[in-house]
């Protein structure tokens, strides 16, 4: 994952970071690429309604719970199915679909998939699958076997 | 969303809640989604049985819950907003 592909959103305070993500309709037939911000507080996440538009993903209900904010009053939502993107990491997900957002949120439900580094000193983020860690770890362990 | 996708995810739920003593025996602590009245997948994680329910029923809808911890996973928290 390159540089220009995450970042530090310098408009929040603190800065909030972000890698960029695919998202996809249950059939593969729509695409919307955009920053996903992560948000490793949350529980799920989240999509604004000018996305789930874009896909269609209103066509594909798959899960109803119950949402709130912290301090807020609980909400009951349907979750709606798409794919999510970062890197080469694809994950199936169950997102809430709002039109009081206009960012994408990428909670633990997707991050729990992914090895997440974020390096606020140096404003680095990087997203890694954490399958591909042992074959690195067994790779250099040969190297360095005389 | 149309009235008919509504309907169908309505009809799916209602089946898993019918189904969900007969769940509980068979799969606890799994994922499963219910489509027509059956189970069409079932796994330890959400993001594979979904690709592989989306792989069986195509374009039709269906219900996904997480057997005997429906209120834990019923519950989402956003801090952000």
């Amino acid at each position: 994952m390159d540089a220009a592909s995450t970042g530090f959103d310098e408009e929040y305070t603190p800065p909030f970071p972000w890698c960029a993500v695919t998202l996809t309709d249950p059939l593969r037939t729509r695409a919307i690429s955009t920053k996903g911000y992560i948000d490793t507080g949350s529980d799920g996440s989240i999509v604004p309604a000018e996305v789930g538009k874009g896909l269609n993903l209103l066509r594909y209900p798959l899960m109803r719970v119950e949402t709130r904010g912290i301090g807020g009053k609980p909400e009951d939502r349907i979750l709606y199915a798409t794919y999510v993107k970062v890197n080469d990491i694809e994950v199936a997900a169950v997102v809430d679909v709002r039109d009081d957002v206009d960012v994408v949120l990428l909670g633990r439900d997707v991050l729990q998939y992914m090895k997440i580094t974020i390096d606020w000193k140096r404003k680095k983020v990087e997203a890694a699958d954490p399958k591909d860690e042992p074959a690195r770890a067994m790779n250099q362990r040969k190297t360095l076997s005389p | 969303m149309t009235v008919d996708v509504v309907k169908d995810f309505q009809v799916d739920e209602e089946a898993y809640r019918r189904m969900r003593e007969d769940l509980l025996k068979r799969y606890k602590g799994k994922w499963v989604a219910v489509h027509e009245g059956g189970v069409v997948a079932v796994g330890d994680q959400l993001s594979e049985v979904i690709k592989k329910a989306f792989s069986i029923v195509g374009d039709s809808p269906f219900y996904i819950n997480k057997v005997g911890e429906e209120a834990k996973v019923g519950r989402r928290v956003y801090r952000f907003r």
